[in-house]
């Protein structure tokens, strides 16, 4: 029988310590703050079929060729490290900050027509802002500020505070991720209230405004626009939600 | 064989250390947040770094699992026989092909030097790599939604791609004509010789290592199903750790610069015509963004930067970024990237601003 061959025995428990990992994070339900649902089939059947890698590999223990134990192998090692390492979060403020605020200012352009995907509204009442209809209803505001301004509407999401708008207003945000945590973008309506003093950024609130325009500096034009924003009526502290994300 | 590399002690100290590593942050765990004033930054790096490996990890898989079976099972002689004849048409069949294989930047790698080891030629093989993760269903199909059903963008896009994409391969393939680019092809082209055509197709990875595979005993009689898929297997196990190790290295990285580096510090700095392509095109590089979300970031972009600017994120990004420029490294020579790395910006920058000048 030959030597137990050290670098296949590393590389077996590299790929077992991903697989469970990756098990790990499907059983706990915190899959959702690292990638879309939509993406989740693939990453299952990838887990299943490196679980199947990790299987044969063992057949190479007492085969095949060894290397050393290299600098490689400790790189496969900084994932494992990370996942024990990182607590299960939406991605913070500060990260969010380090991303921009140019996600909140991009609508309003002329190419949105014709995308189908246009909410339809009630005459009249409050408009309630559900997760699924977020997006759309946030490009609805920006496009129809005119017609649907005095309307009241009811909308939940986490405070972020943007120096540029003042200190008196805050966007009502949330994070859209496209396919993973670090492509999502923050979304959301600017909010006044004066009243700010025991809003800290990241709290999670539910409002209830009215829709107005005014001017605000855009940063992405670099220069002041009219943008729809909410006059807060009512504002009350909530629990975070089960879905932090929004997922378009 | 004469040429293994044995573990020496220190490899024993390394897997002690990594032993080690383990146990310290099992141990401390999320705490280690709460204690350090970097701890949100630690936070941030893990969960951009796991979410970009994890997104990646299906394609990668898939990528080296094709590229096993073309190991396997693709001869010499039967790349010979399919490629076309006419040298641009093989081009432009090549930059076409992401309607077959709709993968994405991070599965093609490996599959590129898959084909290239079989006798694809270096310009074909090339165009193939820059073309694919553009010019698909998938994602013309996201760009087309991303911005909200404009055929503009989509259409430019997709016609950037193959033209680049058959430009450089074109260009790629004049300069590397003679020649593996692959790494260490000659140093496993020798010991092919050596060991006799039978044993080569164990020792042709061009990852610096020998690979004993477990399929040995399989030469000479006709292997069953059951030793093929073994095989298959085994293989696919050693591609993975041959181009996982980039793979990490290069989301990491990316990771790292989206934890540090404020995305505004970059786009203060440019909105002239050909800056704000440059800082485009340096986003896309860091960002490392899959080819199928690529589109609603670069949407947000749209008016507070040129159109051509817009467009060569979305021509770029796809075709280099750090994330593959990593995996290149270490299928390629490193002349060859750099190389490639230089054409396929000196093309992407004249698009786009041909693009600005004709003001699209």
């Amino acid at each position: 029988m030959r030597k137990l061959n050290l670098s296949a025995v590393v590389w077996t428990l590299l790929m077992l310590g991903i697989v469970v990992g990756i098990g790990t994070l499907f059983f706990t339900g915190n899959m959702g703050y690292f990638l879309h649902p939509r993406t989740w089939g693939a990453l299952g059947a990838a887990a299943v079929t490196l679980a199947l890698l990790t299987l044969v590999s063992v057949r190479s223990w007492r085969s095949g060729h060894s290397r050393a134990i290299s600098f490689s192998h400790l790189l496969f090692l900084l994932p494992l490290l990370c996942g024990l390492l990182v607590s299960p979060e939406m991605l913070s403020k500060q990260m969010i900050a380090q991303k921009g605020l140019s996600g909140i200012f991009h609508h309003g352009h002329d190419h949105s027509h014709g995308g189908g995907r246009h909410v339809i509204l009630q005459p009249a009442g409050r408009i309630v802002v559900t997760d699924d209809q977020f997006l759309s209803m946030m490009e609805e505001f920006w496009e129809r500020a005119d017609a649907l301004s005095g309307r009241e509407v009811e909308i939940a999401g986490f405070v972020y505070s943007a120096p540029s708008l003042g200190k008196h207003n805050f966007v009502l945000a949330r994070l859209v991720m496209t396919c993973c945590a670090a492509d999502a973008e923050i979304a959301g309506m600017i909010c006044r209230w004066p009243d700010r003093a025991d809003l800290q950024d990241g709290d999670w609130v539910r409002i209830v405004g009215t829709l107005a325009k005014q001017q605000f500096y855009n940063l992405n034009q670099q220069e002041p626009q009219m943008m729809p924003y909410l006059e807060v009526k009512t504002l009350e502290k909530i629990e975070k939600p089960e879905q932090e994300y929004i997922y378009p | 064989m004469q040429y293994h590399v044995r573990s020496k002690p220190q490899g024993k100290l390394l897997g002690l250390l990594m032993l080690l590593l383990v146990l310290t942050v099992a141990i401390l765990g999320p705490r280690v947040q709460a204690i350090h004033p970097w701890g949100a930054y630690v936070q941030g790096f893990a969960l951009m770094f796991l979410s970009i490996l994890l997104e990646a990890l299906p394609f990668v898989l898939l990528g080296t699992f094709i590229s096993a079976m073309i190991h396997l099972f693709l001869s010499e002689s039967m790349v010979a026989r399919l490629l076309p004849r006419n040298q641009f048409l093989g081009l432009l069949a090549a930059s076409l092909m992401g309607f077959v294989f709709p993968v994405c930047e991070c599965a093609i790698v490996p599959i590129m030097r898959g084909l290239i080891k079989k006798g694809v030629p270096v310009g074909m093989a090339v165009t193939f790599l820059l073309a694919v993760p553009i010019v698909n269903p998938v994602v013309l199909a996201s760009t087309y939604y991303a911005f909200a059903g404009e055929w503009g963008p989509v259409i430019l896009r997709a016609l950037g791609g193959i033209i680049i994409a058959v430009f450089v391969g074109d260009l790629m393939g004049r300069l590397h004509a003679h020649g593996s680019p692959l790494k260490h092809e000659r140093f496993y082209d020798q010991k092919a010789d050596h060991h006799g055509h039978g044993h080569s197709h164990d020792h042709d990875c061009g990852c610096g290592h020998d690979h004993g595979h477990g399929h040995e005993h399989a030469h000479g009689k006709r292997p069953g199903l059951h030793q093929t898929l073994l095989g298959l297997l085994e293989h696919t196990s050693e591609e993975l750790f041959d181009i996982g190790r980039y793979l990490i290295a290069g989301a990491a990285l990316s990771a790292l610069l989206q934890t540090l580096v404020p995305r505004e510090f970059l786009l203060t700095v440019g909105g002239g015509k050909l800056s704000s392509i440059i800082v485009m095109m340096l986003l896309a590089y860091i960002l490392s963004l899959c080819s199928e979300a690529d589109a609603f970031i670069a949407r947000t972009f749209v008016r507070q930067f040129t159109n051509g600017s817009v467009l060569a994120f979305l021509v770029f990004g796809p075709m280099i970024d750090l994330k593959n420029t990593l995996l290149l490294m270490g299928a390629f020579e490193r002349r060859f990237v750099v190389r490639l790395i230089a054409a396929t910006s000196g093309a992407v920058i004249v698009f786009a601003l041909l693009v600005n000048a004709f003001g699209m």
